[in-house]
């Protein structure tokens, strides 16, 4: 689009007469990547919407803050519902009647808004997608309690939903969404969006505390003097300078990290609370643990409040790490509460240190960096997207103020000048400045054609942030924001872009469908979110029961842009731990917490420099897939085979229906059909458990794992017929590493001797250990 | 399966389609050229490095409040050592560092032994217009040749037009590294790590005799591969279709992880990385070490070397230069890399940034964004090329129009920009005519940058 298209779309919001507002702020249609075609549309029906609707309905239908989105409204069922709809009620403002579009003109309004923001075909698929067949809702079940909350479900929760279906489904993820597990995996999703996990210990030593100002924030290293280097060469002084250095690096590391996390425990405390979301931008309140209150002097807002103490066993700076062992400190460090910091008027995450700092300005940026990236955080707009051209080599040294006068230029300042300003008083560290001075050379702090009140006695001067983040929670946007990121969290993958319309017609209008159907669906979801006073956790099931999440088949005839739909991914490194842990009972110890470099050899991110994730994998993690697999396999299974198993209980996780003893032939070679049953039995078990796979006995996949079994074991019985001729002499010995010596459960602690399993008289075991290496490589245990 | 037969059994069934990217032409069996792009992250400031202006007030009368007089540099332009005079490729001269002598010091010898060293391999561009002041943007624009969202990196696209099959095709630890699905990118930084995936069963918890000839992880990689090909056949869902073509194409592939370290240690003990920098930045030269290795391994073809600091708001001279210095003896030391690694003359190196730094000097004694920037091309060696500096900026360091054939200014010619840069660059390297390249054109005419 050039300048002068927008420049003229600009004129046409301001002379709308349904508005009272000269610019709508809505740059939906110039923000668009492509020039999108929206086809087959009634061409008086687009005409009479530029000129009567989109001032208040957007360019693009999206909505503004005056008038609602127009994708999968409530009366956008058929072209005459919504027909009817505009003729008794539109459009509004002065100097209009409502009478001004009935009869023909309601008609060829309705007939473009439902072609061109709704997909007319397709808008009864707000909930389910035409030729996507969806998999079983245990399945959902299972691949939602592993990725979300790092667990199997429970007999009681398969058993819920099977009999209640969807609803069943919601009620157990509603519960599920309460444990800790869960925000994990949200913490993880809205970092991947504030990477604001760069400040923490494990990437930047004191990240996070470094970024304070030590004026503002004189305790900022309050452990230092809490706890003090002890002279002397008693052995009490000894003792009690071991108990020092113990809490003051313990308490550094929680203090730094609750800091740098406390945008992502904002987001934490407003879900697990049930509070709207729309808090994450308006909250008057940040969020602190123990370590980080001391570190601000921040006050409770409930003065009753207290702070977690854990328990001797669970002594946290030991948890931490075992360096920390003479640590007395008890105060539970994932344990927040809301707090607020003197002369701060906090606005969410928009005032956290964290977020200015990670977003950062300088003297000559003023802000226009914040901007873009709360646009494009919470509004979903990409400023650089706007259409235009920059003035010949990008510098203007004609206009006093490019940014104000230059057409090429305001065209996105316009835009990002305003929200810019709305950070004015905090500065390029993030500090709060209300006195900072701010030059008239740019817009003034406003959004959408909105201008903050700088004076008197309802004035938002002090507290502009505050103001930006209210009126963001107003705008249509902040809920295609928030659903984008939940999307993308969940579904693993972007949301499509508007297709360009330089295709063959047919792959065009294929993609048309699929982005309409796409928007609507997520308009739908919004919307109940919204309803259900902003809880995020509505979105997050109703995600999980979109067909995006569930789609199991394809029929290719009834659609055919299809690549985008399915939520199967590649593994993040945390999932997969997560996976391993609910699966095995633990994870892998080379992509442990500290291990950033592995992580991120795994496709993972430091929050830093390394940003993006990668979804396809390289033959380096493939490789690092396949060494995880044996390793894995190795110490987990004749570490299950220690576990009880009587016909009362049954501890294991891996092999609830086999022991060691269990052969598929005896010593003439004759078959032992009710062991071979056994142990196809046990396979088709694994298949369940580990790649969420039901499959009958008699499938072919599983005769496939069983023959595997089944070979392993037979070279084991060639072996011990003739141990001599094979080099290394084989033996009953297990391999050192994968022999059951260790709770891999309980941090490796050394099993009773009575527990142990060293030996594997009949290759059984090994012959497991092939199933498993073979299981946890396969693509279905390695993406979920 | 080693390569040739891996890509034999492909043609023959048909499934060639199943590659990550829809290469129409068989592969080499090992890369024969090599790309690097080494990107000096956060804006360099070319007239602090290649394209330097002086000390002349040239901003006093427009900016009267700029620091150093309105001055592009604080140093004025040293022609007699700072400067070949056969090509006229001329570098800054180094102002006062940190009021420090030894700093000082360091920085203009880290200068002079770049330039000199490598004049004969080196193209200097100077005078391009990157368009945009963002640094998304720049280093989209620069990297891809395209401001606009969706264009894959050139290494990427190297990549992916030579060996997309092999282990760590691209290797990116940073940087502007998309691939629009073309290639896999691979981090990789820890190569002792590296070397136990060679052989995941490397330990033999899985029983292996010495002769191989009873291997329990063979026969299971053997059960994983046929199960791979099953699912792909009775895949009905398109993404995981994709998916499981993927990871079986890569699974097919030999991924000689284990020669990596072993060229690692040869190229290190060649050249070590503690010769260099007194320790200073080892980690852009582990990186460099660990890139030669895996292209003498013959398992990657191109790699982001990618390294901050250069967004230089403030105190521009002490940070700007330094950093500057330490790029340039961090490329030199993987100059010295892949010569040790015998393959300096199959390999270029492309260093640039996302974008230029202001002709002036802020009220913070920084420069903030500017436009106008350069980039420099490392020919392989006994290439016949480089020795040469191509376009130019203004005295004020703005960009002009230049001829396209001489790369002087020319009322008549065109502003030089990174579309330019990365077509010639697809030329040099071999790749303009590609079936993958045609997806995405730059539709610019050409500057003969290297001609």
């Amino acid at each position: 689009m050039n300048t002068l298209r927008l420049l003229v779309i600009i004129c046409f919001l301001s002379t709308l007469a349904g508005c009272q507002q000269e610019y709508s702020g809505d740059v939906g249609g110039a923000s668009v990547q492509s020039d999108f075609d929206f086809g087959n549309y009634n061409a008086e029906g687009a005409r009479l919407y530029g000129q009567q609707c989109a001032g208040c309905h957007g360019v693009e239908g999206n909505g503004t803050q005056i008038g609602k989105p127009l994708v999968a409204c409530a009366t956008c069922k058929n072209i005459s519902s919504l027909a009817k709809e505009i003729s008794l009620t539109m459009p509004i403002g002065q100097n209009t009647k409502v009478t001004d579009c009935d009869g023909q003109c309601a008609n060829d309004v309705a007939e473009y808004i439902m072609y061109a923001f709704n997909g007319l075909s397709l808008y009864q698929a707000t909930s389910s997608l035409k030729g996507v067949s969806t998999q079983p809702l245990t399945n959902t079940l299972r691949n939602a309690t592993v990725q979300l909350v790092g667990r199997l479900p429970t007999d009681a929760e398969i058993a819920q939903v099977t009999n209640k279906g969807e609803a069943g489904f919601s009620s157990v993820m509603a519960r599920a969404m309460n444990e800790d597990e869960f925000y994990v995996r949200l913490t993880e999703i809205f970092n991947d969006v504030f990477l604001t996990d760069k400040y923490l210990r494990v990437n930047q030593f004191n990240g996070a505390l470094n970024l304070l100002d030590r004026d503002d924030y004189p305790n900022r290293n309050w452990y230092d003097t809490a706890y003090p280097d002890i002279e002397g060469e008693e052995a009490e002084q000894k003792a009690q300078d071991e108990i020092n250095n113990d809490n003051r690096g313990c308490s550094n590391i929680f203090a730094n990290d609750a800091v740098a996390r406390e945008g992502l425990e904002l987001i934490n405390y407003i879900v697990r609370n049930n509070r709207p979301i729309t808090e994450l931008v308006t909250a008057d309140y940040t969020m602190v643990n123990w370590y980080s209150q001391k570190v601000y002097d921040a006050v409770l807002t409930d003065p009753e409040a207290s702070f977690t103490e854990l328990n001797d066993e669970n002594a946290p700076c030991e948890a931490y790490s075992s360096s920390y062992s003479s640590a007395t400190l008890r105060y539970d460090p994932s344990d927040f509460k809301p707090a607020k910091i003197a002369g701060i008027p906090h606005a969410g995450i928009l005032t956290s240190a964290m977020f200015l700092n990670r977003f950062p300005t300088t003297e000559t940026n003023l802000n226009r960096h914040r901007s873009y990236m709360v646009y494009k955080m919470f509004l979903d707009t990409d400023i650089l997207a706007i259409k235009g051209s920059r003035p010949g080599d990008s510098i203007d040294t004609t206009s006093t103020f490019p940014t104000l006068q230059n057409p090429d230029c305001y065209t996105c300042h316009l835009v990002m000048d305003p929200v810019a300003s709305t950070f004015q008083h905090w500065d390029d560290r993030g500090r709060y400045k209300p006195n900072n001075l701010w030059p008239s050379s740019i817009e003034a702090a406003g959004l959408a054609g909105k201008v903050l009140t700088k004076s008197g006695g309802g004035s938002d001067f002090d507290a502009m942030l505050q103001w930006l983040g209210h009126e963001m929670a107003q705008d249509s946007r902040y809920i295609r924001a928030m659903t984008r990121h939940l999307y993308k969290g969940i579904i693993g993958q972007d949301l499509l872009s508007a297709p360009s319309n330089n295709a063959d017609a047919d792959v065009y209008a294929d993609a048309v469908i699929a982005y309409n159907a796409q928007r609507g669906i997520l308009a739908n979801i919004g919307q109940t979110m919204v309803a259900d006073n902003w809880n995020i956790k509505t979105a997050i099931t109703a995600l999980l029961l979109s067909p995006y999440y569930r789609a199991n088949t394809i029929d290719t005839d009834k659609i055919k842009a299809a690549n985008h739909i399915g939520s199967a991914r590649l593994l993040s490194p945390e999932m997969l731990q997560r996976k391993l842990k609910a699966t095995l009972g633990f994870d892998w110890y080379e992509l442990r917490n500290n291990d950033v470099e592995n992580r991120i050899m795994f496709g993972g991110i430091d929050s830093d420099s390394v940003i993006e994730r990668i979804h396809n994998p390289s033959g380096l993690m493939v490789a690092m897939q396949e060494r995880m697999a044996v390793e894995m396999a190795c110490r987990a299974t004749a570490f299950d085979f220690t576990k009880v198993r009587t016909s009362e209980i049954n501890e294991r996780r891996l092999f609830r229906f086999v022991s060691p003893d269990i052969e598929p032939y005896d010593a003439d070679g004759i078959e032992l059909l009710s062991n071979i049953e056994a142990i196809k039995e046990n396979i088709q078990y694994l298949h369940n458990t580990l790649l969420s796979e039901s499959l009958p006995l008699s499938h072919a996949e599983i005769d496939a794992t069983y023959q595997l079994f089944l070979s392993t074991w037979q070279i084991g019985q060639a072996m011990a017929a003739n141990p001599d001729s094979f080099s290394p002499r084989p033996s009953e010995n297990m391999e050192y590493t994968c022999s059951a010596r260790w709770d891999r459960e309980n941090n490796d602690q050394g099993l009773d001797n009575a527990l142990r399993i060293t030996k594997d008289k009949n290759y059984v075991i090994r012959s497991w250990m092939a199933v498993m290496t073979y299981l946890l490589s396969d693509y279905r245990y390695i993406y979920e | 399966m080693k390569r040739r037969n891996f890509i034999q059994m492909l043609a023959a069934t048909g499934m060639t389609a199943s590659l990550p990217l829809t290469a129409s032409k068989a592969h080499a069996a090992a890369p024969d050229h090599f790309l690097v792009m080494v990107n000096a992250g956060g804006g360099w400031d070319p007239t602090s490095l290649c394209d330097p202006k002086g000390n002349l007030s040239q901003y006093l009368s427009e900016r009267p409040d700029a620091r150093n007089e309105g001055s592009i540099n604080s140093v004025a332009i040293n022609t007699e050592t700072k400067r070949n005079p056969v090509s006229g490729m001329t570098w800054s001269d180094t102002p006062r560092i940190n009021n420090n002598d030894d700093t000082t010091a360091r920085v203009d010898t880290q200068f002079q032994n770049f330039f000199t060293t490598y004049h004969d391999k080196l193209t200097v561009i100077n005078g391009i217009d990157n368009g945009t002041n963002n640094h998304s943007s720049g280093n989209r624009a620069t990297w891809s040749g395209n401001l606009e969202v969706g264009y894959p990196s050139l290494a990427a696209l190297f990549a992916a037009s030579k060996n997309p099959s092999l282990p760590m095709a691209y290797i990116s630890n940073g940087g502007y590294d998309f691939t629009a699905s073309l290639v896999s990118r691979a981090r990789a930084s820890s190569a002792g790590f590296i070397d136990r995936l060679a052989d995941p069963n490397s330990d033999k918890y899985h029983y292996r005799n010495d002769d191989q000839s009873t291997d329990i992880y063979a026969q299971i990689r053997q059960a994983q591969a046929e199960r791979l090909a099953r699912q792909k056949i009775n895949e009905a869902l398109p993404l995981r279709r994709q998916q499981l073509n993927q990871l079986f194409t890569v699974r097919q592939e030999d991924n000689n992880l284990a020669q990596l370290s072993a060229e690692k240690t040869i190229i290190e003990a060649i050249v070590p990385t503690n010769d260099h920098m007194y320790n200073r930045d080892q980690n852009f030269k582990k990186q460099a070490s660990l890139i030669a290795a895996a292209f003498k391994a013959g398992i990657a073809a191109s790699a982001n070397l990618s390294t901050g600091g250069f967004d230089t708001h403030g105190n521009h001279d002490n940070s700007q230069y330094q950093n500057l210095g330490d790029l340039l003896e961090g490329v030199a030391y993987l100059q010295e890399a892949l010569t040790a690694a015998g393959i300096a003359d199959k390999t270029t190196v492309v260093i640039g940034s996302d974008f230029g730094r202001t002709p002036y000097y802020n009220s913070g004694n920084g420069k903030d964004h500017w436009p106008v920037t350069s980039v420099m091309v490392m020919h392989p060696t006994n290439s016949g090329k480089g020795g040469n500096v191509f376009g130019a900026s203004t005295d004020k360091f703005r960009a002009q129009m230049l001829n396209r054939t001489t790369g002087q200014p020319d009322e008549f010619g065109q502003l030089l920009t990174p579309a330019h840069i990365n077509l010639a660059l697809r030329k040099e390297l071999g790749i303009h005519n590609d079936a993958l390249t045609a997806g995405f054109p730059l539709n610019v005419d050409d500057f003969s940058i290297f001609s």
